[in-house]
């Protein structure tokens, strides 16, 4: 099972996480979705935000504009990022289970970035994703 | 596009400071200046036909954008203040105007937005007020920018945390701003000071009890640990608690359960706790006062406050957060302390720290009937201190602070002005001269 959490914003991905309210969180198995919820997340600190992503046991953050601090927090906490995305929420969802990569195709425009991986057996999985040609 | 095929509007457009782009109803790009691309580092032929919150990327996208809003009501927004996240990461503080976009027959058909770089002001304004602040509290001094720096970051962790500092330098104002940027500020904030309650108060006030555990004990009544589920329990004055009653702390500590007085079962302590004392608490471990596996317990994240007197730069700004309060509490009108005043909170060395020079404004309050806190306005036993130090021929706190050294210094030396000199590190002459220039009178032999 792997939880991957989508940053939300009237079906699309909110411009900017700093200041995002809501996140799609969606359960896969094997590139199936199995369930999605959303959840809120408008707390105002970089730590609490991230506390609160975490505290929804989410092993991938896909979202918009995120500034520094905001992803050192959310990374600290063990969770991958793949920042500066934009798009439908759906359409890229359904991109990411049939193993499509998201970025470049759906990086924001000037964002050609490194993408934030931290180490855990878990994020391997994503990992490969993300250099599959 | 060649500057030469530019039409007026567009040449105005391309040659100003500001960044400016035009969406449509659709809320695509359709216009994007040469200010707006070196603002967001994004290259107009990637704006162009994109999403404006894509490429904007500011802190109004989404649930406060300045755009929809203008759309909505038909009324330009002028100088709303905002950031945007670069594409390196960084916020780029703006602010934004709007506008509507009309054809020739007046239907709408899209809006204009121009955006202003502010990182400059932003940093010239923090240079100017060379403060930092973190939730109530604010600074000048780098002391206590270390701590500052820390306090994030700590507020994040669960640990329990120490904090040190000599009565009045703020450890519970410490301990309340690590809680609000802590994830547990929505849930309550206790303090309670140790050496304030007997011990056997305490232990009742701390962790509660049951009816009928003791005689007058008719309810259940619920611990300081109980209020403060979820939240943050403050303990002041740690270093006076008797030796069982650290026994019983030691064991919430490490096992995070406490029993309430003639309860049989255990309750969960889901409370962070910040401990904060002015004793030397390790000095206190090898007299055995103080109990080593509870000090290691505590001692976790450690944050020693330094007294008034190491960070002197911050009096003005303390003084002027008393003298707000105040007004507000006594309802008068004084804009703060006049220069002389200020020169002597300077030079005084506040044993008491920033509770005694809150004592003070607030007696000067009392007083003062003008606009400023005169030095008559302050209480006799500081204008009495400084009486033999102030002479005409002082300006400024750096004056009384150079006579201050001096006088010391002669006083250490014999008021031998030679070997004072020496003592200082200075040249006699220049010695000489201060004495001469701030008037200090040096007696006689």
């Amino acid at each position: 099972m792997y939880r991957s959490a989508w940053s939300w914003h009237e079906n699309r991905i909110a411009p900017v996480f700093d200041t995002a309210d809501t996140l799609l969180v969606v359960n896969s198995e094997r590139d199936k979705e199995i369930d999605r919820w959303f959840v809120h997340i408008s707390i105002g600190s970089p730590e609490g935000k991230a506390l609160c992503v975490a505290s929804h046991h989410v092993d991938l953050l896909v979202c918009g504009a995120i500034s520094r601090f905001y992803e050192a927090m959310v990374v600290q906490q063990g969770i991958a990022i793949i920042p500066f995305v934009r798009g439908n929420v759906d359409e890229l969802i359904a991109q990411w289970l049939a193993g499509a990569p998201l970025v470049p195709a759906n990086a924001m425009p000037g964002c050609c970035r490194r993408y934030t991986i931290p180490r855990t057996r878990r994020n391997r999985y994503a990992e490969k994703r993300w250099n599959r040609p | 596009m060649k500057q030469k095929n530019l039409s007026p509007t567009r040449a105005i457009l391309e040659s100003i400071s500001d960044g400016v782009f035009t969406i449509d109803l659709s809320w695509r790009i359709t216009y994007f200046n040469r200010a707006a691309e070196e603002i967001t580092g994004i290259r107009r032929e990637d704006a162009i036909g994109q999403h404006c919150s894509d490429v904007f990327r500011s802190s109004m996208c989404g649930t406060s954008c300045s755009l929809l809003e203008t759309m909505k009501t038909g009324k330009p927004i002028i100088g709303m203040s905002g950031y945007i996240v670069t594409s390196d990461g960084n916020r780029l503080p703006i602010s934004v105007s709007t506008a509507l976009l009309r054809d020739g027959t007046g239907s709408i058909v899209g809006a204009a937005e121009t955006f202003r770089d502010l990182s400059e002001v932003s940093s010239l304004k923090r240079e100017l007020q060379g403060k930092t602040q973190i939730g109530e509290l604010e600074s000048r001094s780098p002391a206590m920018q270390r701590i500052f720096d820390m306090i994030p970051s700590v507020a994040a962790s669960p640990s329990t945390v120490l904090i040190l500092g000599d009565t009045g330098t703020g450890k519970e104002l410490i301990a309340r701003t690590i809680h609000t940027c802590s994830p547990r500020k929505d849930k309550p904030f206790i303090a309670v000071n140790c050496a304030a309650l007997p011990d056997t108060l305490l232990e009742s006030e701390l962790f509660g009890y049951k009816a009928g555990a003791f005689t007058g004990a008719g309810a259940d009544k619920p611990g300081r640990f109980a209020l403060a589920r979820g939240g943050t329990l403050f303990l002041d004055e740690i270093g006076d608690i008797s030796p069982a009653l650290q026994i019983r702390l030691l064991r919430v500590l490490q096992e995070r359960v406490y029993e309430p007085l003639g309860s049989t079962r255990s309750e969960s302590a889901d409370v962070r706790i910040i401990a904060a004392t002015n004793r030397d608490l390790s000095e206190l471990v090898k007299t055995g006062t103080f109990r080593e596996d509870l000090f290691y317990r505590i001692n976790v994240v450690r944050i020693t406050l330094p007294p008034l007197c190491r960070r002197k730069e911050d009096i003005p700004l303390l003084c002027d957060q008393f003298v707000r309060r105040f007004n507000l509490v006594q309802g008068k009108h004084i804009t703060g302390c006049s220069p002389e005043t200020l020169s002597l909170f300077m030079a005084y060395d506040w044993p008491g720290n920033i509770r005694e020079l809150e004592n003070m404004i607030e007696r000067s309050f009392i007083v003062c009937s003008g606009d400023l806190i005169e030095l008559h306005h302050l209480p006799e036993e500081l204008t009495r201190m400084d009486k033999h130090l102030v002479t005409p021929q002082m300006h400024s706190a750096h004056d009384l602070l150079d006579a201050q050294v001096i006088i010391s210094a002669l006083q250490q030396c014999g008021y031998n002005r030679l070997k004072a000199a020496h003592y200082l590190g200075i040249h006699k002459s220049t010695l000489f001269r201060k004495i001469r220039k701030l008037g200090i009178t040096v007696p006689k032999k």
